[in-house]
């Protein structure tokens, strides 16, 4: 009986190709190489068959060699391009993972520069507001009332510059997925407790009414007490500052089954309904108008999407349109157990209008 | 003033003058009396040759950071007062870890005067 060995793979040769595709492509070809080992041991018992009878059954047994022959061929051929297609896919996703990597890294250096950019910016502003401080407090001499007015707005401009640093420090920490929570558990009763007490005096000056209720018996939840009073405080903030005098702010605490539930609503100047997704992303004002009129530089609610999705939870607005007052709400999961939870926030650029 | 507090000494080591003037100027109007070092040279130096009720310590600063030169006052002196007052915005678990090691209080940069003066104060009686 004449072999032609180089024609024909036997079951050893094609296992050591398999072995080959393995190692390139672990899933698919541990399915490729059971399918064609199986095919070769039904050729291989298919061969024993007709040697036992060959002499009865010579032209059929030539045959059928020819066939396995054939057979062969085709899945040796199949299993080559196989291999290629693996090696091509294996290249493709080296290339990408090396592109993720140049560009997690790049990432990284524009994080760090930016945060040294702002300890930069903050370093003269210790010594700024300190002198201001003494200024102001009299311990270089007492203030007339035109000096007074002077220190007193440099003081305020000085105390924007320093919050706007720390807003811009959170917000890239927050992009970049280093904002690492705090969290512990708390009496969610007594976060509010105090909130509320701050911005009582808020109400006072600003002659709008603040209405607050609170659910008796809230559960202890897992947060990072100083981020999520940071939340709510943004929320208030911006409920008094978009809401002219005369008018209302109400902050409404609840549980529902499985999330606690924190709602700031006002009857101020209200937002329509294109905006409302928008306006939470970074740098987003509706209008320049409403800037020069309000102040603030667009990071507040940005940072309270940041805090509250790094817990978890969700946050969205309502609004019945322009003028018709707004409701930002925001809910946390309740967990009795402090899960620290990967940050992975989608960001989308609506640049600030200018 | 107190008269005992005449006697209370703070070692301030910050690598910016500015910020050194204003600490000292706010703490010795609370009667304290303050030196002021440029960095962890300076500190060690004034440790190894004098006794000091408080060290206010800045962590970035050239050669020597806030942490190391920490590292090795505890090698000198375990007991000391130590209060680290940088403008580095530090994670939760490390600030943890620095209490743990004895640090007294972390306050940031740029601070309030009444608040800062006030826990310098707590650190003080403490």
């Amino acid at each position: 009986m004449k072999k032609s060995p180089e024609k024909i793979l036997d079951e050893k040769q094609i296992k050591n190709l398999l072995k080959y595709v393995a190692f390139l492509d672990k899933e698919k070809a541990k399915i490729a190489a059971r399918l064609l080992i199986a095919n070769a041991k039904i050729l291989f018992q298919a061969h024993e068959k007709t040697d036992a009878n060959k002499k009865l059954r010579k032209r059929s047994e030539e045959i059928e060699k020819r066939h396995a022959i054939q057979i062969s061929k085709q899945i040796a051929k199949l299993l080559i391009s196989n291999t290629a297609l693996v090696q091509e896919t294996m290249q493709k996703v080296k290339k990408t993972n090396e592109l993720i990597t140049v560009n997690e890294e790049l990432k990284k250096i524009k994080d760090d520069y930016l945060s040294i950019v702002i300890h930069e910016i903050k370093t003269p502003l210790v010594p700024i507001k300190s002198q201001l401080q003494l200024l102001l407090a009299g311990d270089y001499g007492e203030l007339n009332g035109e000096q007074r007015e002077a220190v007193e707005m440099i003081y305020r401009n000085e105390e924007n510059l320093n919050r706007l640093s720390m807003e811009i420090l959170t917000i890239s920490k927050i992009r970049s997925g280093r904002f690492d929570l705090h969290l512990q558990l708390l009496s969610a009763t007594k976060i509010f407790e105090e909130i509320v007490k701050e911005f009582e005096a808020v109400s006072i000056t600003k002659k709008i009414t603040f209405t607050h209720s609170i659910q008796a018996g809230l559960p202890n939840i897992s947060a990072d007490k100083i981020r999520l009073i940071e939340a709510i405080r943004i929320l208030l903030d911006n409920a008094f500052k978009f809401t002219p005098e005369g008018n209302s702010v109400n902050l409404d605490i609840k549980r529902t089954d499985r999330n606690l539930i924190v709602s700031v609503s006002d009857t101020g100047i209200g937002i329509e309904s294109i905006n409302f997704e928008k306006i939470f992303s970074l740098f987003f004002q509706i209008s320049n108008e409403l800037t020069r009129k309000y102040g603030g530089n667009g990071l507040g609610l940005a940072i309270a999407k940041g805090i509250v999705e790094a817990h978890g939870g969700k946050i969205w607005v309502e609004s019945n349109g322009l003028g018709k007052g707004s409701t930002f709400t925001f809910s946390i999961p309740i967990t009795n157990k402090i899960v620290k939870r990967k940050l992975i926030i989608k960001t989308k650029n609506y640049a600030n209008r200018k | 003033m107190p008269i005992e507090n005449k006697k209370v000494r703070i070692l301030h080591v910050d690598d910016e003058e500015d910020t050194q003037k204003v600490v000292k100027t706010i703490l010795e109007k609370e009667g304290y009396e303050v030196v002021s070092v440029r960095d962890g040279v300076g500190a060690l130096r004034e440790i190894n040759l004098d006794n000091y009720d408080l060290l206010i310590l800045d962590i970035m600063m050239p050669n020597m950071s806030g942490w190391e030169l920490y590292t090795k006052i505890l090698k000198i002196k375990e007991k000391e007062k130590v209060i680290f007052l940088s403008i580095l915005d530090i994670p939760a678990d490390k600030l943890n870890e620095l209490t743990k090691s004895g640090v007294r209080d972390y306050i940031k940069k740029p601070f309030d005067r009444d608040d800062f003066v006030a826990r310098v104060k707590k650190v003080l009686i403490s």
